[in-house]
């Protein structure tokens, strides 16, 4: 499995490496350089001393044998030798030290200072140099017609060179190597206790479960590069602990819708069956609305899901919306006189929307609906309509009373009712969840605003044009 | 018996107020916190039936009233609410018993009975005074190993009298007891009821067990031999 630690310490290791090749051939390679300029430069300073040691008298070259400077060439061991030359190549003397031997020169004309290594016949590695020029006459005095041109070779053993570079070339690979070692031991450690906080988490979010969704990350004292990290991770939690508390209280709410009904065809079952002479019709009819009222429900939740899911089928039509709204009133006039409330109707001369009829009836009755159920009795209920630009918007506004503006937002949550006993079995919270749900499937918006007056004002606004895609009906949708 | 129903269900109202009546109680209902209690605090209950999401008060915050003002009357929580916390809160809250929707009738008043017997000290569904033997679970009456067939409201009135034997009941006591707010009994009800009621327990023994105390009331005890 790929992990940062390998990762990190694989790529620390990789790049250390390199670092130490490339620092390791720079400080050979400038030793090397400047121990075999100090070597050049002894061994040129060698062979100028020697030069002028170097006369010609009569057309001979010789060296004066009984210079200092001649004593370093004459032991056999000495590891100094050198080479006089004429100009065609001819040997005009040699070292004793070189034991007959030759210090072979390399085709050039000698202009510039020049030095290569060879072999010697006795297998000695060594280093030299030479020097073009003319010797002095042997007598000052006795001045040669034609001067002569000799080559001067001068070659020392460069063991001691080779060997200093050997050694150091030995330290460099080897320091190397044991720092590639440490890096080795220490990045695995030093990766295990930076990236200790990134295991925490790692060993908090394990331990996060559905129930302890409540639990948070810690934030003080982590890396700058973790700390965004956690906060982020808290945000998610947070987000999930809120849906999860939404989802709880859904189910506690439809927990609770079908307790009471259940719990009142319980008890009318097993009283009928305990004092079965006292059986009435009414246990029938009783029973009989619970069946009803529980059926609304299910519907009603299986109608948001299925909007929720996009699963609605949507067939766009033009809808005439004087038309549509009193076909919507016509079963609410009982409940509107019996409250006696009137509605104040006030719709463009041609109001006409592109929509889905079904799903906008739906929309348009759980509006009238709830305006009817919740107003205040005497009071008068607003139905607006607007068309403009090719929008429209249909406000239903109404006097309401014991709702406050902290109400508003759960207005369209599932199952929410002002009344926290949930008293009464007609009504159970999903009208007005249930219009969202279709008004989002159809593209439009459905907002609730209450104003200084306790009037509540539930405003659907969309396109005059349908901006869904109509499709085949194939399920039904109410 | 008198018990307090206080549940905004009308079809919970009607089911369960039925089934308590039938098993010989008296029952208030009330249909929100509110007057359910001003009931509670202006009645002599011996159980409270409260559902807990109720309008205009809720029944824990009732309970809370009910029991700061030094009510000390039974009270049996009906919810629909089964999480622990919620249990743990009623309880807390001074109920004496939690009971969750949707519930067994019989359970119900299993409860209910067991909360009554617990008003008068007493854990057992037998009483026993002298040749009288009373099944509170059954209903049922014996003097002198005889059975004796009784009205469920001389049922009643025997009891309240068993429960509370060897003290002075007064008629008021057994009028509070016995019929629920909205019956107006008439004056002579609780002497007739009496009346019959000696008289079906002295067909088996005639050694009387109620004793008129002129001025007082009622007292249910056995006879100094």
């Amino acid at each position: 499995m790929k992990t940062i630690r390998r990762q990190l310490t694989r790529r620390l290791l990789l790049g250390v490496s390199v670092l130490l090749i490339l620092g390791a051939l720079v400080v050979y390679v400038t030793t090397r350089t400047a121990l075999t300029r100090q070597f050049d430069d002894a061994l040129r300073a060698k062979t100028t001393a020697l030069a002028s040691i170097v006369e010609q008298d009569k057309g001979v070259i010789d060296v004066d044998g009984t210079d200092e400077i001649m004593r370093e060439f004459d032991a056999k061991n000495s590891g100094s030798f050198f080479q006089v030359r004429r100009e065609d190549g001819s040997v005009a003397a040699a070292s004793p030290s070189l034991q007959g031997g030759s210090l072979s020169l390399p085709q050039t004309n000698f202009d510039q200072p020049l030095y290569w290594n060879l072999k010697l016949t006795t297998g000695l590695a060594v280093r030299a140099t030479a020097l073009k020029f003319q010797p002095h006459p042997a007598n000052d005095a006795n001045q040669p017609a034609a001067p002569l041109q000799a080559i001067l070779v001068v070659a020392a053993d460069r063991h001691n060179l080779d060997q200093a570079l050997t050694t150091l070339a030995l330290m460099l690979t080897g320091s190397g190597l044991l720092v590639l070692f440490l890096t080795g031991l220490i990045v695995p450690m030093l990766l295990q206790r930076e990236l200790a906080p990134l295991d925490q988490l790692a060993v908090q979010a394990q331990c996060i479960t559905a129930e302890s969704l409540a639990s948070r990350f810690a934030t003080e004292g982590l890396p700058g590069e973790l700390a965004p990290i956690s906060s982020r991770l808290n945000d998610l939690l947070q987000r999930l602990q809120t849906a999860f508390a939404r989802e709880r209280q859904f189910s506690d709410d439809l927990a609770h819708e079908f307790r009471t009904p259940i719990a009142e065809l319980r008890s009318l079952a097993e009283l009928a069956l305990k004092w079965p002479q006292n059986r009435s019709i009414d246990t029938d009819r009783n029973v009989l609305a619970i069946a009803l009222q529980m059926e609304k429900i299910i519907n009603r939740l299986l109608m948001i899901a299925r909007s929720d899911m996009g699963l609605v089928n949507l067939e766009g039509q033009p809808v005439e919306m004087k038309s549509l709204l009193s076909t919507v009133c016509r079963p609410l006039e009982e409940r509107v006189a019996e409250r006696q409330l009137s509605f104040q109707i006030s719709f463009p001369t041609a109001f006409e929307i592109e929509s889905d009829p079904t799903l906008l009836r739906a929309i348009v009755t759980n509006l009238l609906d709830n305006a009817v159920e919740y107003s205040q009795s005497g009071s008068a209920v607003e139905i607006k309509g607007e068309s403009k630009d090719g929008n429209f918007t249909l406000a239903v506004t109404n006097t309401v009373q014991e709702l406050h503006a902290g109400d508003v937002p759960h207005l369209f949550e599932r199952f929410w009712r002002k009344d926290a006993s949930r008293s009464g079995g007609e009504h159970a919270g999903l009208g007005l969840p249930l219009a969202r749900a279709f008004a989002t499937s159809l593209g439009y918006a459905l907002t609730a605003t209450l104003n200084g007056e306790a009037r509540l004002s539930l405003k659907l606004s969309g396109s005059l044009k349908a901006k869904f895609c109509s499709q085949p009906a194939s399920t039904t949708t109410s | 018996m008198r018990v307090l129903l206080v549940e905004d269900s009308a079809r919970l109202q009607q089911t369960v107020g039925d089934a308590l009546r039938r098993s010989g109680y008296a029952v208030d209902v009330s249909a929100d916190g509110e007057d359910g209690l001003w009931r509670a605090e202006n009645n002599d209950y011996d159980v409270i039936v409260l559902d807990i999401m109720l309008p205009k008060m809720d029944g824990l915050t009732l309970l809370k009233s009910l029991r700061k003002n030094g009510k000390a009357t039974h009270v049996l929580l009906l919810t629909a609410r089964d999480r622990v916390e919620d249990r743990v809160s009623g309880l807390r809250s001074g109920a004496d018993d939690y009971l969750v929707k949707p519930f067994a009738l019989e359970e119900l008043l299993a409860r209910v009975e067991s909360l009554c017997r617990r008003a008068y000290g007493s854990k057992q569904n037998l009483i026993t005074i002298a040749d009288l033997e009373i099944d509170t679970a059954g209903k049922k009456v014996w003097r002198a190993g005889h059975p004796v067939k009784l009205k469920p409201r001389e049922y009643q009135l025997l009891e309240y009298l068993a429960h509370r034997s060897g003290e002075v009941v007064t008629q008021t006591e057994i009028e509070a007891h016995l019929y629920h707010d909205d019956a107006e009994p008439m004056s002579n009800v609780v002497e007739s009821a009496l009346s019959s009621l000696r008289r079906k327990l002295s067909q088996a023994n005639p050694a009387p067990l109620i004793q008129t105390r002129r001025g007082l009331g009622y007292i249910l005890e056995a006879e100094a031999p």
